[in-house]
């Protein structure tokens, strides 16, 4: 589509600076999709396996839990685990991915997990207490990759449209405008020097 | 290890003469192996409660509305029983031996909860003990106005202890040890002031299964001979110097040492998966057979105090085995692996 411009050298002249500007755009815009596809595809597998193996986890993690609870009292349970003598500290710090800041949930852990007595309660519980401990880290790093794969996409999204309009729209317009002023001077030239000889030829 | 001489003539208990009868036609009514087989195989757990509500539970499971009120109506199945233990023994301190857990429970709970922001879950507390749950809440965070409250000596020597112990190490565990040994310790000297070697028995060996459990537990979660030594229950026929003296040894090692003890089939069974799964479960439900085994040998006695203690005993174990089917249906767990956990019953 040719834009609504004046016919005019300097107006060719504007639109060829524009035209330049938007291919840098483009190849670096370009290069940036290329790059946020790149790291959007290693955390995609990553959180594939990570999610599958905290399941798995968690789903052992539950069972025992479940089994300790069959063989234990609700009042005994409740009493059990009712006073934690962990201390959980949640660092949330952010880390820059091109113009992104992607989250990052770092966990410390101080105390142990188990607070309870030995007489009362059943193995079952350490196992499951134990599991759910060691998954709480795992499930913060899921939480935060997942978090940088739907930044990085709605990030890629947006980055993807504008390399579709700079590609698509905004290049070829400019690129036809240019076409088109240019054929246009050519014309008027043309019928500048045409115009030109015929004066001559009436002059002399 | 010989085996111990735990029964007393029972020509000299004639007293409970009419209780043990009635304890008899009751025994026939708890649940047997085909009963349970019968709760195994329902499709869920609306309909084990059902199939409950139509023999013995009757009077505490037809009217639950929500399937999860479960463990409530088997709340109140244990009061009624404890009630009928009140009434049939002729001796307080006995009949009141399984209540008094339920104080230690609550003064656990209380004590807990006095160290963090004071609320109380009313899932945590039982009213089945022996003392005022407010009378606990008073002694722990006293309230001017309502004045002093006299509580038992043990329980004051209880709460003393664990006070102390927490405020110097500020760990909550310390407060379910301390209190568990003073619990353990009180209702094996009530046992013996009864002069009853069947509790006492009893009681031994639910010191010695429970300490083999936590040594394992211990050397799993790479505790220290510290804590080993804290949790150790007293009262068990293998004093606490035998756990002490294998604490660098291996699991299996210290298995081996059990060979000569009542418990070494239950540890070695228990512990045969153990390598590869660290898991106690079998353990634990051989232990609970072992002492199903015990107990079972006061449905042999024609008088004493000792057939009402098993019956006691039998029914905690029956509402065990109906809260394991129960969750296991619940969370949709095959047969099988409820089956695994299921213990044996008393008939």
């Amino acid at each position: 589509m040719i834009l609504e411009v004046n016919a005019t050298r300097m107006e060719l002249m504007r639109l060829k600076k524009r035209l330049k500007l938007a291919q840098r755009g483009y190849d670096l815009l370009k290069r940036k999709q290329d790059e946020l596809m790149r790291q959007f595809l290693e955390l995609v597998e990553q959180i594939g396996n990570l999610r599958t193996e905290i399941e798995d986890r968690l789903a052992n993690a539950h069972r025992e839990f479940l089994m300790a609870r069959s063989v234990m009292d609700r009042e005994t349970m409740e009493e059990s685990i009712m006073f934690p003598n962990q201390t959980l500290n949640m660092n949330v710090s952010t880390v820059p991915v091109m113009n992104l800041r992607l989250p990052r949930f770092d966990v410390k852990s101080e105390g142990s997990v188990y607070s309870y007595g030995l007489s009362t309660t059943s193995g079952d519980l350490d196992s499951a207490l134990g599991a759910y401990s060691e998954l709480l880290p795992e499930m913060l790093r899921l939480s935060h990759v997942e978090r940088s794969v739907q930044l990085l996409a709605n990030e890629i999204e947006v980055t993807r449209r504008r390399v579709n309009a700079l590609e698509y729209i905004l290049i070829p317009n400019l690129q036809d405008t240019i076409k088109y002023i240019t054929m246009r001077l050519d014309e008027m030239e043309r019928s500048n020097l045409s115009r030109l000889m015929k004066v001559k030829e009436i002059v002399s | 290890m010989q085996e111990q001489q735990i029964f007393r003539p029972s020509k000299e208990n004639t007293g409970y003469a009419y209780a043990v009868g009635r304890i008899r036609a009751m025994e026939t009514r708890l649940l047997n192996g085909t009963d349970i087989t019968r709760l195994l195989e329902a499709d869920s757990a609306a309909e084990v409660i059902k199939i409950l509500s139509e023999g013995e539970y009757e009077k505490t499971m037809s009217g639950i509305s929500d399937i999860m009120d479960f463990e409530t109506a088997l709340n109140q199945e244990r009061e009624y029983v404890y009630n009928l233990i009140d009434e049939l023994s002729l001796d307080p301190q006995l009949s009141q031996i399984f209540r008094i857990k339920w104080d230690f429970h609550n003064l656990k709970v209380l004590l807990k909860s006095n160290y963090q922001d004071g609320s109380v879950s009313q899932d945590a507390l039982v009213e089945s003990g022996t003392i005022p749950i407010e009378d606990l809440k008073q002694k722990i965070q006293p309230d001017e106005e309502a004045g002093n409250v006299n509580l038992p000596q043990y329980i004051n020597d209880a709460l003393d202890e664990a006070k102390e112990s927490y405020e110097e190490d500020q760990n909550p565990q310390v407060i379910d040890i301390v209190i568990d040994r003073h619990m353990h310790s009180f209702m094996y000297k009530s046992a013996e002031d009864a002069d009853n070697n069947f509790m006492t028995g009893y009681l031994k060996a639910i010191a010695d299964l429970t300490n083999i459990k936590s040594f394992i537990r211990i050397k799993s979660l790479d505790e220290t001979m510290r804590l080993l030594d804290a949790v150790l229950l007293p009262h068990g026929s293998l004093d606490k110097q035998f756990y002490i003296k294998q604490f660098d040894e291996t699991v299996d090692n210290f298995a081996a040492s059990l060979s000569n003890t009542p418990y070494a089939q239950v540890v070695a069974e228990g512990l045969r998966s153990w390598p590869e799964d660290k898991s106690l479960a079998v353990y634990e439900r051989l232990s609970d057979e072992y002492f199903m085994d015990f107990i079972r040998k006061a449905k042999y006695m024609v008088f004493g105090v000792e057939p009402i203690i098993g019956y006691l005993l039998a029914k905690e174990h029956e509402m065990k085995l109906i809260r394991i089917i129960v969750i296991g249906k619940l969370n949709d767990l095959p047969s099988d692996a409820i089956k695994e956990r299921l213990r044996k019953t008393y008939v």
